[in-house]
């Protein structure tokens, strides 16, 4: 038998005017599926957010930061060149050198400390400008706003010549023991008490191994991370990856979809009406699909950017990672919702056309 | 197409409605199924209509066994058959011309034809100043009328007419019996009705009663 039957676009086009007579319906659907899609994308925000933030802020501190130690100290030369090694960022040594006084403040101790201009790219991360091995002085920020001196000022500590101070050092993030101490910029020669290395991220895994076979001559060496390894063993990423909320996604489908379930079995006598004017079970597919991809498309782009103002007024930065997390998690739950709520078609058609228009 | 029902019985949790009911309908005819309430004559409809198969015997539409073949049965209900409920359906929240424009688009048409088509048929039916009410805006007669006008838009192979009068006023049951009851060259119409001055306008009257068809003198 052939026959003529509903065209796709036909079908297509019932749809969407479905979807514009019914709005209360479809603002109703879209409204609900965005608060859902929404506040997945918020939740992974806010997720990501935090650990991108503490990631950082570790970071900074010097997560990636090894510092050598050995009995007798170590080659300054070697500790310089490890900065010439691959997956390393900078690395530079540290000298004490006792205490001082200044001649304009006797009285008040301060550390003396000698570092190569590689330590100081480790230890003050965020300067500007690298520093310059001059004959001046470096201050810690503490030393300098204790002694209310900056660039420019001249110090003479007690047994040594007058210099300018050439530099302030901030090292607070990393080396605050640092902050009260005048420093001395030196070339990498002799022998430094600690060797400072930053690795690049992900390299740190293999530093220390590469720190002990670098300075395998050196007596009694010790490797410990500027943050302390032993003290700190959160993996950010291994955290974000199994976090909570990782399915959450899959549970926001489920409830949309349930949700247009619901809505399909309001509207069973309604779809019986198609069936009862010959449209096919592909063609009811079509109608529901069409009606899924359109709701929950809105409802993603509604969600999602009611998700993203909320969290702007909240987060202090913004940066891709932590979008492309909530974009993932929210379109996955949407395209998953969208293909699966075509499927209650299937539980609607189980009933016999006539009796589900009641009309028997 | 001539329709044809072969030892057709049915029934609903162990009850017998139909009973071996043998029918054959060739084009053009006009046929009133008349009985009680509860004597089947919704459900001979809905066999004959093909949104319901019998639990034995046989329906052949042109020849074609359509008793379980649920691809054709579907593409029939498309193509070649036209309805109108009891219950006036239609999609409450469309306009009168939308829901009336469904009897053409079924069929294949383009949209613009299905409106055109569905403003005529609405005319006929007296409707043509609510093609833009919404449809649950309307009477329950209003609503009847927009399901003839809807089954009348295309020229069907089968037109089935459960009750069509029922929900309407005097005049206006009389001029829509009258254009339901009109012989179509290519249509076999079938009214199931209480309405003895419809079925009298029709060619032949078919009585159901205990589940049987006999067919009565005019």
């Amino acid at each position: 038998m052939t026959g003529r039957r509903w065209r796709g676009r036909g079908l297509v086009g019932e749809a969407l005017r479905n979807l514009i007579f019914a709005w209360p319906r479809s603002i109703g659907m879209v409204v609900l599926a965005a608060v859902l899609l929404g506040t997945l994308a918020y939740v992974e925000f806010s997720y990501a957010q935090r650990l991108i933030t503490e990631h950082r802020d570790l970071v900074a501190q010097g997560r990636n930061v090894l510092v050598v130690r050995a009995n007798g100290g170590l080659d300054a030369g070697r500790c310089d060149a490890l900065a010439g090694v691959a997956g390393v960022l900078a690395s530079g040594g540290i000298r004490p050198e006792g205490v001082v006084s200044l001649r304009h403040a006797p009285g008040t101790r301060f550390q003396l400390a000698a570092i190569s201009d590689g330590a100081v790219s480790v230890i003050d991360p965020v300067r500007s400008k690298p520093v310059q091995r001059t004959t001046g002085w470096t201050l810690g920020a503490a030393a300098a706003a204790e002694l209310g001196v900056g660039p420019g000022a001249v110090l003479t500590p007690t047994d040594m010549p007058p210099a300018p101070v050439s530099n302030i050092l901030s090292a607070d993030s990393r080396f605050p023991e640092l902050a009260r101490s005048i420093i001395g910029i030196v070339a990498p020669s002799g022998v430094f008490e600690e060797c400072w290395t930053e690795f690049m991220p992900g390299a740190l895994a293999g530093g220390e191994g590469m720190l002990r076979y670098w300075f395998r001559e050196a007596d009694q060496l010790d490797v410990d991370g500027a943050l302390p390894l032993n003290e700190f063993s959160r993996d950010l990423s291994a955290e974000f990856a199994l976090r909570a909320v990782r399915y959450l996604w899959i549970v926001v489908a489920a409830v949309v979809f349930v949700l247009a379930g619901v809505v399909t079995w309001l509207r069973r006598t309604e779809l019986a009406l198609y069936r009862a004017l010959g449209v096919s079970s592909a063609g009811l597919h079509l109608l529901a699909a069409v009606d899924a991809i359109v709701v929950f498309a809105v409802a993603l782009v509604v969600g999602l950017g009611v998700a993203m103002v909320l969290h702007l007024t909240i987060a202090v930065e913004w940066t891709a990672e932590v979008l492309a997390t909530g974009l993932r998690s929210s379109v996955s739950a949407t395209v998953l919702a969208a293909i699966l709520a075509p499927l209650w078609i299937h539980v609607t058609s189980r009933t016999p056309i006539a009796d589900a228009l009641k009309d028997r | 197409m001539s329709i044809e029902l072969t030892g057709v019985t049915h029934g609903y949790d162990g009850t017998t409605v139909l009973r071996d009911v043998d029918m054959h309908l060739e084009p053009g005819v006009v046929v009133a199924v008349v009985g009680p309430s509860g004597s089947g004559k919704t459900t001979l409809l809905s066999i004959l209509g093909l949104l319901l198969a019998p639990d034995a015997g046989m329906i052949r539409i042109g020849g074609d066994d359509l008793t379980r073949d649920s691809a054709n049965r579907g593409r029939m209900r498309a193509a070649g058959i036209s309805w109108v409920f009891q219950t006036a359906n239609v999609v409450p929240y469309r306009t009168a011309i939308d829901n009336v424009a469904l009897g053409l688009l079924k069929t294949g048409a383009d949209r613009t034809t299905a409106l055109a088509g569905a403003a005529l048929a609405l005319a006929s039916v007296g409707l043509a100043a609510k093609a833009q009410a919404h449809a649950r805006t309307l009477s329950g007669g209003e609503l009847q009328r927009i399901c003839i006008a809807r089954a009348l838009t295309s020229a069907p192979t089968l037109l089935l007419a459960d009750e069509p009068t029922g929900q309407l006023d005097g005049p206006t049951s009389r001029s829509i019996g009258k254009l339901l009851s009109v012989p179509r060259p290519t249509t076999v119409t079938v009214l199931a009705t209480h309405d003895m001055e419809l079925a009298a306008n029709c060619q032949r009257i078919l009585t159901l009663a205990d589940g049987r068809l006999t067919e009565a003198s005019l």
